[in-house]
């Protein structure tokens, strides 16, 4: 595979007929075969060429004329050589971009939400694996169902029955919305809205069983560095938060039981990180989510701080995925969280890293970015485009790997969204990322990148933040070599001028949040 | 003709005028996924990928171009070598000393 046919870039510039792109792939998929043909025929030539001489009959040939021939042949074998190999490979290379227009088309016709599309544009490009029940597309969702399931906790990908690699999370994404649309019509045509109803009736379900279970949650305890505080959804205002001390609170208390389980499992100072050095590029970034220890039962966020010469701050709040596979657990890192999210509700993940911020002391006029892996992402997602945090925070970028993200309206800051074609869980909003405002999407099939992945070769589940992190490495490692990439560098060079990491002498460290929901009455005064 | 479909080293082993006939038909396969190519283009397709898939089409049709020309200089070479054995033979049943000729 070269360079540039394991991913698809998708920005503002971006104008497409999805069908026209399916037929280039159709044609290139012919000049494909016609090359291989003749490369076939080259290769059945042989590597000798017969001497049509009676020798046994005529006797020798002169031996002028015997040189002659061997000066011949010996050119004719160099030229055919040449010819085999060239032939070849190209064949191999149309076959390659063949594919890469067929997976662009499917892409597209993803990103437009339109079933039928989709569905033609897999008739056409029947090179690929593209088993989508088309004419019952519910049907094949319900017969996927356990296995879509199963994958969600596995990594997010989808292998056997109708749906493989690499395009299982286009496919997931059609069947999802077909879903949706059969039980909420879509009042303007986009697959979004009816998404979003369906995660908030599922939210909603999970959110009184989790009631059922743990008992009602009231709200979201998190402590780190600068202290801890409680908040909870208010309303559409900004969330109210209430400092807390542990010692003006009884431990059997609701917000106080919380605070001592978050206050046990966090750190509590700033740690050292493992490379004091900023993180300049995306892999480098994603390279950072795994740095916060796991806790059991607890959400954790991680704040990187970037110290610079001048003494000022920029700022990294980095949020991972979904610790906990469970509805309404004590953790906001949960299903629950996902649900709200995709229902377009604030959920309390989203509480829990705006508490993060706060006891971080970022300023108004710091700039910061999000980054997120997952539920991390979509979080990221939905902080940038709030309103709460646009007018007390000065957000410049968000980095998105493996999320959904359709849902959020387009962004004023550039966002960059990783996603792995063979990966379901983007697909949960019911369409690919989209390429509002600033929003630059880039589509990569990890079977390509293992090779060259910078895991020598593995590459673990197709929704693991490794498989990004390679991703995100190889890119980087591209961005010379095509037109394509011109977003990409954009960027991360728009990235780290916003926060200044070009500066020499900047220093990062990590701030180390931890989370929890509180249960029970809260006795403490919402303002 | 001696050894026309002998084996030799594995492998079929074709006359001259037998290869050069293949090498045609190669190139007729090429001439064919060169226009396949042509007619590949998205005409409403703009952006960065775009881009990219317009160059590398370009690149591709180039390399068809290059490889069509290497066949036809490979047949070139064939017929010459299928002169040559009509020349010799042609030749020793005259009698005639070609080398000294030549």
């Amino acid at each position: 595979m070269t360079g540039d046919s394991w991913y698809w870039v998708r920005d503002s510039a971006t104008v497409v007929d999805p069908q026209q792109v399916a037929d280039a792939g159709v044609m290139t998929s012919l000049a494909a075969d016609g090359a291989q043909g003749a490369a076939l025929a080259l290769c059945f030539m042989g590597p000798n060429v017969s001497w049509d001489w009676a020798w046994d009959q005529q006797g020798p040939p002169a031996t002028g004329l015997l040189e002659q021939k061997e000066a011949l042949e010996a050119q004719i074998a160099q030229v055919r050589d040449r010819s085999q190999q060239a032939v070849s490979s190209l064949a191999v290379d149309l076959a390659e971009h063949a594919r890469w227009l067929s997976m662009a088309a499917l892409i597209y016709a993803a990103a437009e939400a339109d079933a039928m599309g989709f569905a033609e544009a897999c008739q056409r490009v029947s090179a690929l694996p593209c088993g989508l029940g088309a004419s019952n597309p519910l049907f094949g969702l319900v017969g996927s169902l356990p296995s879509y399931v199963r994958s969600m906790q596995a990594g997010g990908q989808l292998e056997g029955g109708s749906m493989s690699r690499p395009t299982s999370g286009m496919h997931a994404q059609h069947q999802l919305r077909a879903l949706a649309d059969s039980i909420f019509a879509s009042p303007d045509g986009t697959a979004a809205p009816s998404m979003q109803a369906v995660s908030g009736m599922v939210g909603t379900w999970w959110l009184w069983a989790g009631r059922l279970v743990w008992g009602e949650s009231s709200g979201v305890v998190a402590a780190g560095p600068g202290g801890s505080l409680w908040g909870r959804p208010h309303g559409e205002g900004p969330v109210p938060f209430i400092s807390l001390k542990a010692s003006d609170l009884p431990s059997n208390s609701p917000v106080g039981a919380a605070l001592k389980r978050v206050a046990a499992a966090g750190p509590g100072e700033p740690m050292c990180m493992p490379s004091p050095l900023p993180p300049k590029t995306a892999s480098e970034l994603l390279q950072r989510l795994p740095d916060v220890p796991d806790a059991a039962g607890v959400g954790e966020v991680q704040i990187l701080r970037h110290r610079r010469p001048d003494g000022s701050h920029s700022w990294s709040v980095a949020i991972r995925g979904t610790r906990e596979w469970l509805p309404g657990t004590a953790n906001p890192q949960d299903m629950l969280s996902n649900f709200q999210e995709m229902a377009g509700q604030m959920s309390d993940q989203r509480v829990a890293v705006l508490a993060a911020m706060n006891l971080a002391g970022i300023g108004p006029a710091d700039p910061v970015e999000f980054v997120g892996h997952s539920q991390g992402g979509a979080v990221a997602l939905s902080l940038a485009a709030s309103k709460e945090v646009s007018e007390r925070f000065c957000v410049v970028s968000v980095l998105t790997a493996g999320a959904p993200s359709a849902a959020v309206p387009g962004l004023d800051v550039p966002v960059l969204a990783l996603e792995n074609t063979a990966d379901v869980v983007p697909s949960l909003d019911g369409r690919a990322a989209d390429a509002k405002g600033k929003h630059l999407a880039i589509y990569f099939d990890d079977q390509e990148l293992a090779p060259g992945s910078m895991y020598g070769g593995h590459l673990g589940s197709a929704h693991g933040l490794e498989t990004y992190v390679a991703a995100a490495h190889r890119l980087h490692g591209s961005i010379g070599a095509d037109a394509a990439l011109q977003g990409f560098k954009e960027w991360e060079q728009n990235r780290v001028r916003s926060l200044g990491l070009d500066q020499e002498g900047t220093v990062t460290e990590s701030l180390v949040y931890t989370s929890a929901r509180t249960r029970g009455n809260v006795s403490v005064d919402v303002p | 003709m001696l050894n026309q479909w002998s084996y030799f080293d594995g492998g079929p082993i074709q006359s001259a005028a037998e290869q050069a006939a293949t090498v045609l038909g190669a190139h007729k396969l090429l001439e064919d996924a060169w226009w396949s190519l042509l007619v590949s283009y998205p005409q409403d397709w703009a952006g960065g990928a775009a881009q990219a898939a317009e160059q590398k089409r370009s690149a591709l049709m180039e390399r068809v171009f290059v490889a069509k020309d290497m066949l036809l200089d490979l047949h070139g070479l064939l017929v010459a070598r299928t002169e040559l054995t009509a020349s010799a033979s042609r030749g020793h049943s005259l009698g005639l000393d070609l080398a000294g000729a030549g």
